[in-house]
């Protein structure tokens, strides 16, 4: 088979590789801009100007007129170079109308040439020809030009022409100076505001290594694998991969996220440059970009000079961002978990929930109390930085691999060179950040963070060996049981909070006049951190017996119902925010919630509610606001938001594209259909629906725990606090920790305490005072003595 | 629309070509009306009508006592002479009587000894005695063949830069010969290094009637010293 001839036009697009692009032959002269046409004429004529100016500037009797009558006359060679270059154009112009007239110039008197030179010169030779000939002939247009002026010959003229500008040159220098006094003052300002606020530190700087890192050690495996990288470059650039240049940690504060980035400088035998949070924060616009640029030449060089170099940002978010994208809805935000509660004064914060819990009511209530709040509010439009620094940043970021330095760029560039890449900078950017929302998206992009790593709250393991760690730097007799259980029962403890519980309880017993920690040290010491001081307040008797069955309704509930906490402790000692609390851990680390712990901690919330109004005749206090709050927000979302409820869809994606909720929430009833039912099923209506059934529920429990609820109010109001050991001792009729519970078996005492309660109650009702003492017992024999032993203590 | 906007700048762009062009011819048949006499170094300017005929430079420079042998400028003087005739003639300038203007500018270098003597008297008295005591000696003068002088103007002039001088206009006969009319300016620069020399002559009714010619050759005359 052979190739069919190729009559028709050539193919267009692109050429063959290693093959000139081949120009297209065109039947008559391409057409040329007006510019192109006319700029020699322009430039010829513009010269002849030049002489007719200096003529009169010489002259002060020669008018303009006549200095260019005399001109047309002396200079004519000009015009008569412009008059050449007119039919020049005129030749053009007439080749791109005629097709025979710019075949016959092109091809027959021309085409040889063109050929002979195409053959002997290469496009580029020819180029860089035409260029020198092109600034050949204008010098030698400006010699003559300057010769005329000057009244020399052309080539004088050109020496002449540095010798005047070194004339000109003290006025030039004066008027250099002029400017650089105006602007050094503004220079020298911008200079010094723009420095400090990083720190260099070299190898050997920083003393702290991985090893102090505790309860991270997935993280900091995978920091790690970065320094590796970062060391040995090759060993991942070999294979076509890329060393991976950013890397942010984000989580709670204080779980060792700037410790982690210390270790890495210590770690590392690179520098390790540390940029302030409040670096970029100035007073002047413009002053957070200079810092930037001369924050990443300084890491530049430090690159260059150790092969490497980290940068650390503290705080990141200071650097802001420059605007939010939406919030996601509650569980697809990165939460922070830290407890908040937003209650003044009523019966306790909800710190008798799961940290997840909390931190999505601590969430829905920043959202609804302040309006316009969003995670890093106050962030928008350039943030802590101030106008451009996070452009400025982002585009140092991924502006490394462009060529730089003026030499280099503009210097080989005017020889006809091409500029030299840059080298391969080793920079690795570590962020860290506790409002990891609050950064802008861009920053986030692989490129420039490409690894994006939660420093969440300690395994217990790692909070095991991190109260080893603290407690090994003090003397102490905690077993190791006891710090095991100590980590049990501190789930959400950081680094910082474990340091801090550890120097509180020596704190206590330095007060105590002990040098030695203790058990009770540290538990006094976890009390006065999770509830804060006690405010010394006595309750009148009768207050105090409401808010010890309020708190003991809760534990009860907590106690039957739920199984992923275990009760830490309850207390009625007034503290700052609170009248009383019952507080619960989780037992172990676990990181997925289900709809039956939901529920009970609904049932535990709606607790006090159910027993207020069980235990005084249907009344009931407004120390339960903060529960029904809580009860309410988790029913919301079991119900619009995570399928738990009695529908499926979810509310925030059918808010958001307004399909309306299931039942019929938007529009009324359709015919035949009931407006009870479709109202009933409205959203808003089937959480009421399941808090009612769960309140009924609560009811039931306490119903059947009515002897366990007055058993512990007992033992609250008998020892104010009490830990989850001695709960659990009170209801199984056992010795606990503070209280032996053997007594509240006892089915006489059970009564004894009925009779108490229905004196508080009757008291309640009267606002009078409690006609019955509180009925003595629960208190352990050792306790007991001790007391006895106080009591005749004279101080 | 496009089409219209396009053949628009098209017809633009000839009619600037033609009128590009049509300058460029019209300006080549154009002249200037006079002629510029400059000597930049010397920062002196003058100028006459076209018509004026430059005098022969060597004539000139002979007639006024510069030794041949050197070029003038090496003797510390620049002169120019210009003749209104169509045959210029130094006689035009420095004979008995001329029917028709002559002029004659010059910049002479003072030796240091005359520096201090340079006196407006001096400037007035440069070409012909014009001031009291020059005319005085010149009567006391029984070689002189000077007659008939007559003041019609004399001013000092204080053009700037230190630069002085005086601007006189006379009458004087020559060896009985028709009265001639001289427009003369002189000046001296501030340290009396340089003395710039102008007149301009011719009869008494040639100067009448071509007044507004003379006027503007003699208006024209400027020393602009720069520093």
């Amino acid at each position: 088979m052979t190739a069919p001839v190729d009559t028709g036009p050539p193919p267009e697009g692109l050429t063959p590789p290693d093959e000139p692009p081949h120009p297209k032959a065109e039947a008559t002269r391409k057409p040329m801009s007006i510019w192109a046409r006319t700029r020699l004429i322009a430039l010829f004529v513009l010269a002849w100007f030049v002489i007719v100016w200096a003529s009169v500037a010489d002259n002060p009797i020669l008018p303009f007129t006549d200095a260019a009558l005399i001109q047309l006359r002396d200079s004519q060679w000009l015009l008569w170079l412009a008059g050449i270059e007119l039919v020049r154009q005129v030749h053009f112009l007439a080749s791109e109308r005629s097709a025979r007239y710019h075949r016959f110039w092109s091809q027959r008197v021309f085409g040889g040439t063109d050929r002979a030179l195409r053959r002997r010169f290469s496009d580029w030779t020819r180029f860089r020809l035409a260029r020198w000939i092109k600034i050949v002939l204008f010098v030698a247009l400006f010699a003559v030009v300057a010769g005329q002026i000057l009244k020399t010959s052309p080539i004088l003229a050109i020496f002449q022409a540095p010798a005047l500008l070194y004339g000109a040159l003290p006025m030039i220098a004066q008027l250099a100076f002029a400017f650089f006094f105006i602007a050094f003052q503004f220079i020298g300002l911008f200079w010094l505001l723009s420095r400090g606020g990083v720190d260099t530190y070299y190898p050997d700087d920083i003393t702290t290594r991985f090893k102090d890192v505790w309860g991270q050690d997935h993280v900091v495996d995978r920091v790690k694998e970065n320094i590796v990288f970062l060391e040995n470059p090759d060993e991942i650039e070999a294979k076509g991969g890329y060393v991976p240049s950013g890397l942010l940690l984000w989580g709670p504060p204080g779980t060792g996220k700037t410790l982690m980035a210390e270790a890495v400088a210590g770690e590392t035998g690179k520098p390790y440059v540390f940029v302030d949070p409040g670096a970029f924060t100035n007073m002047f616009m413009g002053v957070g970009i200079l810092k930037v640029k001369s924050l990443f030449r300084k890491l530049r060089k430090l690159a260059l000079r150790y092969g490497g170099v980290i940068v650390f940002f503290d705080e990141a978010d200071a650097l802001g961002n420059r605007g939010m994208l939406a919030q996601t809805g509650p569980g697809g935000g990165r939460g922070m978990g830290a407890a908040a509660p937003f209650q003044t004064a009523g019966c306790h914060g909800f710190s008798y929930l799961s940290g997840d819990t909390r931190s999505l009511l601590t969430r829905s209530a920043m959202q609804e109390g302040q309006d316009g709040f969003v995670m890093g509010g106050g962030m928008n439009g350039g943030g802590g930085g101030g106008g451009g620094t996070l452009q400025a940043l982002l585009t140092e970021l991924s502006g490394l691999k462009k060529p730089r330095g003026i030499i280099n760029r503009l210097g080989r560039r005017a020889i006809g060179m091409r500029p030299k890449p840059p080298p391969k900078y080793r920079i690795l950017v570590m962020m860290a950040t506790n409002m990891p929302e609050a950064l802008d998206e861009a920053l986030l992009r692989p490129g420039r963070i490409d690894r994006i790593y939660r420093v969440g709250y300690p395994s217990k393991a790692g909070r095991v060996r991190t109260y080893e760690g603290y407690f090994d730097k003090v003397a102490h007799e905690l077993d190791l049981e006891q710090l095991d259980k100590l980590a049990t029962i501190t789930p959400y403890a950081t680094g910082a909070t474990i340091k801090d519980l550890v120097n509180e309880a020596l704190i206590i017993a330095i007060r105590d006049g002990r040098e030695i920690i203790t058990w009770k040290d540290v538990m006094k010491a976890k009390q006065l951190k999770d509830l804060g001081p006690p405010e010394d307040v006595e309750y009148i008797e009768r207050e105090r017996h409401a808010v010890a069955v309020h708190e003991a309704c809760h534990a009860v509930v907590a106690y039957r119902t739920r199984r992923h906490m275990e009760i830490d402790l309850a207390t009625i000692e007034k503290g700052s925010d609170y009248l009383g609390m019952v507080a619960s851990i989780p037992p172990e680390d676990q990181f997925t919630r289900w709809r039956s712990e939901f529920e009970s901690d609904i049932l535990v919330s709606l607790a006090s509610l159910a027993g207020e109004r069980m235990f005084f005749d249907g009344d009931s206090s407004s120390g339960v606001s903060g529960d029904l709050e809580s009860a309410t927000a988790v029913a919301s979302f079991m119900e619009g938001y995570w399928g738990m409820g009695s529908t499926v869809s979810s509310y925030s994606t059918a808010r958001r594209l307004e399909v309306g909720s299931p039942g019929g929430g938007r529009g009324g009833p359709t015919k035949g259909e009931s407006t009870e039912k479709v109202l009933r099923a409205a959203l808003a209506d089937r959480i009421e629906d399941q808090l009612a059934e769960l309140l009924e529920k609560a009811e039931a429990i306490l119903r059947d725990n009515r002897a366990g609820v007055l058993a512990i109010a007992h033992a609250l109001e008998t020892h104010k606090t009490l830990t989850g050991d001695d709960i659990e001792a009170v209801l199984d009729g056992r010795e606990g920790i503070t209280v032996d519970g053997s007594v509240y078996s006892d089915p006489q005492f059970a009564g004894r305490l009925e009779e108490y309660h229905a004196a508080a109650a009757g008291a309640h009702r009267g606002h009078t005072s409690v006609k019955l003492a509180l009925p003595a017992g629960g208190h352990l024999r050792r306790e007991a003595d001790a007391a006895a032993t106080i009591a005749h203590d004279p101080r | 629309m496009a089409v219209r906007t396009e053949g628009w700048t098209r017809r633009t762009a000839t009619a600037t070509w033609v009128l590009m062009i049509a300058t460029v011819l019209l300006a080549g048949c154009a002249a200037p009306s006079y002629t510029y006499v400059t000597n930049s170094a010397e920062h002196t300017y003058l100028k006459v009508p076209t018509s004026w005929q430059p005098i022969n430079q060597k004539e000139l420079e002979g007639a006024l006592g510069v030794d041949p042998g050197f070029p003038a400028a090496d003797q510390g003087l620049w002169l120019v002479g210009y003749d209104a005739s169509p045959s210029p003639s130094l006689s035009h300038l420095l004979g008995k009587q001329a029917e028709v203007p002559a002029v004659l500018a010059g910049v002479k270098d003072l030796p240091m000894s005359a520096r201090g003597q340079v006196s407006l008297d001096n400037l007035r008295d440069f070409f012909f005695p014009v001031s009291a005591v020059g005319r005085q000696a010149d009567a006391a003068d029984p070689t002189s063949q000077r007659t008939g002088f007559q003041l019609f103007t004399d001013q000092v002039l204080t053009p700037g830069k230190g630069v002085h001088g005086v601007h006189v206009v006379f009458r004087y006969s020559f060896a009985g010969g028709l009265p001639q009319m001289f427009d003369q300016t002189t000046y001296v620069n501030d340290d009396a290094s340089k003395i710039y020399m102008f007149f301009v002559r011719c009869s008494t009714e040639c100067y009448t009637k071509r007044q507004q010619e003379i006027s503007t050759v003699v208006s024209s005359f400027t020393v602009q010293e720069k520093t």
